[in-house]
């Protein structure tokens, strides 16, 4: 399954320094496969485009049908919420901050379908002038937010805590439920929302679990939660990838013009 | 449409690892001195993870050139009829694209260069073979960089390589003469079909080769252009002529 005829879906990458086997350390592009192999299974093409120029920001919007921001072990960097980073241990991803932003601001202008999860979800949070949690661990509550590190990556990405849906709200329309369990393992997680941002749901200690963008035209939601694993059989996970998918359809299909093919060049 | 300046896109397949073993899943990476050095060209990088082999025929036609990287991992010997060694890093996703990638590209006249990796990956595409260990065959180099000293010292140049007069490499090298960096484990054997050799080591090891017969740039070299390209002419020229190909490509790939 690819290429014409299908909608295209804009992978924004890590980058992370890696070690190869004969100890050189470089700079990778990083691109996490399991939401990859969510897109495919759902009739998506993933694409990518490291090192875009951000005078082609605009262009290449043009040629998808949808964002999406995945998870991250590194952090989204605090001083753009105007804090310095509490831990020196936290990597900072430059390269995705510097694109993820404008390109969040942009396609909600544009009315692209973006979707963030984790570490996507505080791009977007950020990106609409939010404000971060930098390490949820120092925060009194009695819920576990992060995972242990001898945990398999089955028991990493499984239910930790119960999330509740704003009562009438669009996530409870969305996922037809008003509570259910979530996945969680993240260290940062919002602090105060960005502009034109609507909380759908909540953790038991009140920490933000999803929210959208305010107009209703425009699919833009970030999930604390991961609803790329597992979305074949929790049902609130399948019914939120569902909701994004058929969003960038309906993107596809008014971009879709006779004499035109998904990926266009990206112009100068 | 004919004031609209567009950028060639170039498909770099990427390889596949964990980061390290605590990861969830695997990742699709490709290392950012191949993505710094196409856009460098003035073309866009574009990566489609995940992509198979039934993929190749409705990606190519959205691109205007193929760049087979480098990589930390080995072709899987199988390809070439022997068995992987216990110490090979494997990647059989990227191989299995790939085989089929240089074969579509050659066919479809869509732009391709093979780096290191790259060019044994077109080698093995067509049939060639590669040794596996080429610091245990009698008479030939080292060609492995050393372990444990920083990137400038690993990508620094480590031999020679002999050019065929009158081949594009001696018009880029200005010379049938030039010295390049070293650092592979694997190298060229048995030449594939239609491959033409321009391009030896000391030793003999062929290490750039030209596709006969191609409609377009369709070239494979053993050392790393890509690194540090702009202070090496030899190594720009090349890069250059690639991007001059793409370019052409997508003129003809876009309607006026």
């Amino acid at each position: 399954m690819a290429g014409m005829g299908v909608p295209v879906v804009w992978v924004v990458a890590s980058h992370r320094i890696l070690t190869g086997p004969s100890g050189h350390k470089q700079l990778y592009t990083c691109i996490d496969e399991v939401g990859q192999r969510t897109l495919l299974n759902m009739g998506l093409q993933p694409v990518s485009y490291p090192r875009l120029p951000p005078d082609r920001l605009e262009a290449a919007l043009a040629s998808v049908d949808g964002i999406l921001l995945g998870g991250s072990d590194t952090n989204v960097d605090p001083r753009w919420f105007g804090e310095e980073p509490l831990r020196p241990e936290f990597e900072i991803d430059a390269e995705r901050d510097d694109l993820a932003h404008p390109l969040i601001r942009l396609a909600i202008a544009r009315k692209v379908p973006v979707i963030g999860f984790c570490h996507g979800s505080h791009d977007i949070n950020v990106a609409l002038g939010g404000s971060l949690h930098q390490w949820l661990r120092d925060l009194p509550g009695a819920v576990k937010h992060w995972e242990d590190p001898d945990e398999t990556i089955d028991e990493q990405y499984a239910e930790r805590h119960f999330v509740t849906c704003r009562p009438g709200g669009e996530l409870e329309r969305m996922t037809r439920m008003g509570r259910f369990p979530a996945s969680s393992l993240h260290s940062q997680g919002v602090k105060l929302l960005g502009e034109g941002l609507v909380a759908e749901a909540h953790a038991d200690d009140g920490l933000v679990e999803a929210f959208r963008w305010h107009e209703p035209d425009v699919f833009a939601w970030g999930f604390q939660f991961h609803p790329e694993w597992g979305w074949r059989w929790h049902p609130a996970y399948g019914r939120i990838m569902n909701a994004y998918v058929r969003a960038c359809r309906d993107h596809h299909a008014r971009r879709a013009a006779p004499a035109q093919v998904p990926l266009q060049p990206i112009v100068a | 449409m004919a004031t609209t300046r567009h950028k060639p896109l170039i498909w770099l397949p990427a390889c596949h690892r964990h980061l390290d073993l605590n990861d969830p899943g695997g990742y699709s990476v490709l290392a950012d001195r191949y993505a710094l050095a196409v856009t460098a060209l003035g073309l866009q990088p574009v990566l489609f993870p995940m992509a198979e082999v039934a993929d190749v025929p409705c990606l190519l036609p959205m691109i205007d050139g193929v760049l087979l990287t480098g990589s930390p991992s080995n072709v899987e010997a199988t390809h070439f009829g022997a068995t992987a060694l216990s110490t090979d890093l494997l990647d059989p996703r990227r191989d299995k694209l790939t085989m089929r990638l240089v074969r579509e590209s050659l066919e479809r006249a869509v732009p391709i260069f093979g780096v290191c990796r790259g060019l044994q990956e077109m080698n093995v595409a067509l049939g060639g073979s590669l040794y596996q260990t080429l610091h245990e065959q009698p008479g030939m180099l080292d060609h492995r960089e050393p372990e444990n000293e920083a990137l400038e010292v690993q990508f620094a140049e480590r031999h020679d390589v002999l050019l065929e007069p009158g081949s594009q490499f001696a018009e880029w090298a200005g010379g049938t003469r030039a010295c390049v960096n070293s650092l592979h484990g694997q190298g060229i054997h048995r030449l594939g079909e239609g491959l033409v050799a321009e391009a030896r080591a000391p030793d003999g090891l062929v290490e750039g080769v030209r596709v006969d017969g191609a409609r377009t740039f369709a070239y494979g070299v053993q050392w790393h252009p890509e690194w540090q390209h702009e202070q090496h002419p030899f190594y720009e020229r090349t890069l250059r002529a690639f991007a001059g190909a793409c370019r052409e490509h997508m003129k003809q790939r876009e309607p006026a």
